[in-house]
């Protein structure tokens, strides 16, 4: 008999039915087998989940360590042409990698903790990433994008950043990490080469494959406005001449001297392009062509006073043709053939001169 | 429909009723007798309703209103008025067979007049799930399908069905109601706790599990079993498995036997390779909590006071966990069923009703309820 019943019963000195005793002693018995096995199946099940957060425990922590070297040697590898970094919110590093000293030459504690907008130029690209910046805080992810910043000389470098949000368990960003490359030897070739494709190498100016892409613009401009714009083409008297008797390296310094001439009758929105040996073109925009007589007149009188009086033994001058849109030509084109019409004529003509198509 | 029920202890405890046999009158016999001690008590049976369809099924405890009957035959007689009935049978031969035996008895019972279906198969030859999954495959959602794998106590030895006068250990059958009027309505729930860690199935096929977490599930269970690991397979009815395999709904499987050769178990249903389990534990207030909770559930929106019989068919462990305790959990069922029903049934080794998906699924450990009227015509 279950000890406990026994105890009761020999208390209480109850004598009762020996059917019923049997079948509440059965019940003491399985209930102490049930609290048994439930005590040992948690304990058993207590034990295998302690066995299995230390092993968690001790996997992670092997994990992060063969993570954090792996990181570590990546980071060596990459030093010369990537850095590392995180920020928080208030674009704050909180961590830079060492490299950020071989590209930029600034040690990475001191980095830590400052801003990263103080280390950005003043130019146009860098507005735009503050901007961009702003969208990855609040959860965005950015493509990678160029900054211009200074190097510790002062010198400009440029890097190509990608940046991203970390979320914490509710989705909240928390800080961002990023990695920097540094661009500047290949983002200076590629600024050179878009800066050639479209201008002249002696003079600066537009060249001829710019010219028309802009021409077009301002024919697509002027038709949506209703405007007029004027293109003067000027070409210069006897350039070859000038060229063959007293050399090339004066031929070049007149073509210099006589475009900055040229710069000083623009207004914002003209343009001056040299689109051949001696050959400018100048266009007037949004101008009526009832000005185009007074403007010609200014051209020539201020070539004769500047360009003239400096290459005196030259005998410099210029002849000029005059077309207007949309009278005398609907597309670049036509604009330049009814302008070149003109100029032929005035060369004709005796030079020095203009015409007006 | 009418109802009337009759038990056995060595003697009928009342005389038949003749007028109860018809082409149209189920006999629903469940039994705790060995298979040996039944043929006088079936004799007498199929005496009386010679033109009625018998079956039955060996159990592992008997429900006769809110008790539980141990060695005893509960016999349930039900005349119908406008439904008609046809019994079919099938022997399966392993367990392999389950689907096929499955689909060949939906096959032989569909038509388009087929409204719900009752299963009684043998405990320990059946993989349950693939059992239901024929079944699935013939029969659609609309076709109210429940019933139970035979029991034997819990001694896993030996288990059969009944079909007339005759008891079969590899026999399964199926009882179909035709007829605009027949109405079933079924709810089941368990009322376990998962605990401990969840482990992954990495070896098992079909309904026999090898490991778990690449180690021998038999020796998982030994370990938790401690002494009473002596008393497999019974003793593994106290943690039960939560199954829960991508996109489906988890589900619990029970025991049925152990192989100490193989280190392998036999579930009532599959444990699919790659699902997650758990091991459960039951206590007695959730257990008759659960019971209470699958009464609650059942639909009487459209029955309007006819005869009511209400077939309970609850797992053995539950009754193993229980004990004593046992009929508490028939009492939280009768109780809340309307006024007069008749609510028999068996403890099993597997439970059988619909899904919100399909129109049966094996359980275990679970209150499983199937209600059935008849409308007057």
């Amino acid at each position: 008999m279950h000890k406990l019943l026994e105890r009761q019963l020999k208390k209480s000195g109850a004598v009762v039915d020996e059917k019923f005793l049997e079948l509440v002693n059965q019940a003491y018995i399985d209930s102490d087998e049930d609290r048994k096995l439930l005590e040992s199946s948690l304990e058993i099940s207590s034990n295998e989940m302690r066995e299995l957060y230390d092993n968690l425990k001790k996997t992670s922590q092997i994990e992060l360590k063969k993570s954090e070297n792996r990181f570590n040697r990546l980071v060596h590898e990459l030093r010369h042409q990537y850095f590392f970094y995180t920020y928080d919110k208030n674009f704050i590093f909180i961590y830079i990698s060492d490299s950020v000293k071989d590209i930029l030459g600034y040690d990475a504690k001191n980095v830590i903790g400052t801003n990263f907008t103080n280390y950005y130029t003043d130019e146009d690209i860098n507005e735009n990433s503050i901007k961009l910046s702003e969208q990855i805080v609040q959860g965005d992810k950015i493509e990678p994008r160029v900054v211009s910043v200074y190097h510790k000389n002062r010198d400009i470098c440029y890097l190509e950043v990608d940046s991203y949000p970390v979320f914490d368990e509710d989705g909240q960003v928390i800080e961002i990490e990023g990695i920097a490359k540094d661009i500047t030897e290949q983002y200076t070739t590629q600024q050179k080469l878009a800066y050639l494709s479209n201008h002249d190498a002696l003079t600066g100016l537009t060249n001829r494959y710019s010219l028309y892409n802009q021409i077009e613009y301002i024919i697509n401009d002027s038709k949506r406005n209703k405007k007029n714009f004027s293109l003067f083409y000027i070409d210069l008297d006897n350039f070859k001449l000038i060229n063959d008797t007293f050399g090339h390296h004066e031929g070049d310094k007149l073509l210099k001297d006589f475009s900055n001439s040229l710069k000083k009758h623009l207004r914002q929105n003209d343009i001056l392009a040299r689109i051949g040996g001696d050959e400018f073109i100048l266009v007037y925009t949004d101008i009526n062509p009832s000005s185009n007589y007074k403007l010609a007149q200014n051209l020539l009188q201020n070539i004769d006073q500047e360009i003239a009086q400096q290459y005196k033994q030259l005998h410099v001058s210029v002849s000029i043709g005059i077309s207007s849109y949309p009278k005398d030509g609907q597309t670049v084109d036509e604009l330049l053939k009814s302008a070149d019409t003109a100029m032929y004529t005035i060369k004709q003509n005796g030079k020095n001169n203009f015409g007006i198509y | 429909m009418k109802l009337n029920y009759f038990t056995y202890n060595g003697v009928w405890d009342s005389s038949f009723d003749d007028s109860f046999d018809s082409t149209q009158t189920l006999v629903i016999v469940f039994s705790t007798y060995p298979a040996e001690a039944l043929q006088e008590p079936l004799d007498d049976i199929s005496t009386h309703f010679k033109n009625s369809i018998i079956i039955g099924a060996s159990t592992s405890g008997n429900i006769l209103l809110n008790e539980l009957r141990e060695n005893s035959l509960v016999v349930t007689v039900i005349k119908f008025a406008s439904t008609t009935l046809q019994l079919v049978s099938n022997k399966i031969h392993s367990m392999q067979d389950s689907f096929k035996v499955g689909q060949e008895l939906a096959s032989q019972l569909h038509n388009k007049d087929l409204k719900d279906v009752f299963v009684l198969s043998n405990g320990l030859q059946t993989n349950g799930s693939k059992l239901t999954d024929g079944l699935n495959s013939i029969l659609n959602k609309s076709i109210t399908t429940s019933g139970a794998l035979a029991g034997d106590d819990a001694k896993f030895e030996s288990t059969y069905i009944i079909i007339n006068n005759q008891t079969y250990e590899d026999y399964i059958c199926a009882v179909g109601f035709y007829g605009e009027n027949i109405h079933f309505e079924t709810a089941s729930k368990n009322g376990l706790d998962k605990f401990g860690v969840q482990r992954i199935v990495t070896n098992s096929k079909n309904n026999i599990l090898y490991e778990l977490d690449k180690q021998p599930a038999l020796e998982i269970y030994k370990k938790y079993l401690g002494d009473k690991a002596k008393d497999l397979p019974s003793s593994g009815l106290y943690f039960p498995l939560a199954i829960k395999y991508p996109s489906h709904k988890e589900i619990i499987r029970t025991i049925l036997s152990v192989n100490h050769q193989e280190n392998s178990i036999t579930f009532a249903g599959d444990i699919p390779q790659g699902s997650t389990v758990s091991f459960m534990k039951a206590n007695y207030d959730r257990l008759i909590d659960g019971a209470n909770e699958a009464a609650n559930e059942l639909d009487f929106d459209k029955y309007k006071g006819e005869p009511l019989l209400c077939i309970a068919v609850s797992c053995i462990a539950r009754k193993l966990v229980l004990k004593q305790r046992t009929e508490e959990e028939l009492e939280a069922v009768f109780d809340v069923l309307p006024p007069n029903t008749l609510q028999v049934g068996m403890y099993s080794f597997g439970e059988i009703s619909p899904t919100k998906t399909q129109c049966c699924q094996l359980h275990n450990q679970t209150m499983t309820l199937t209600a059935i009227w008849e409308k007057d015509a």
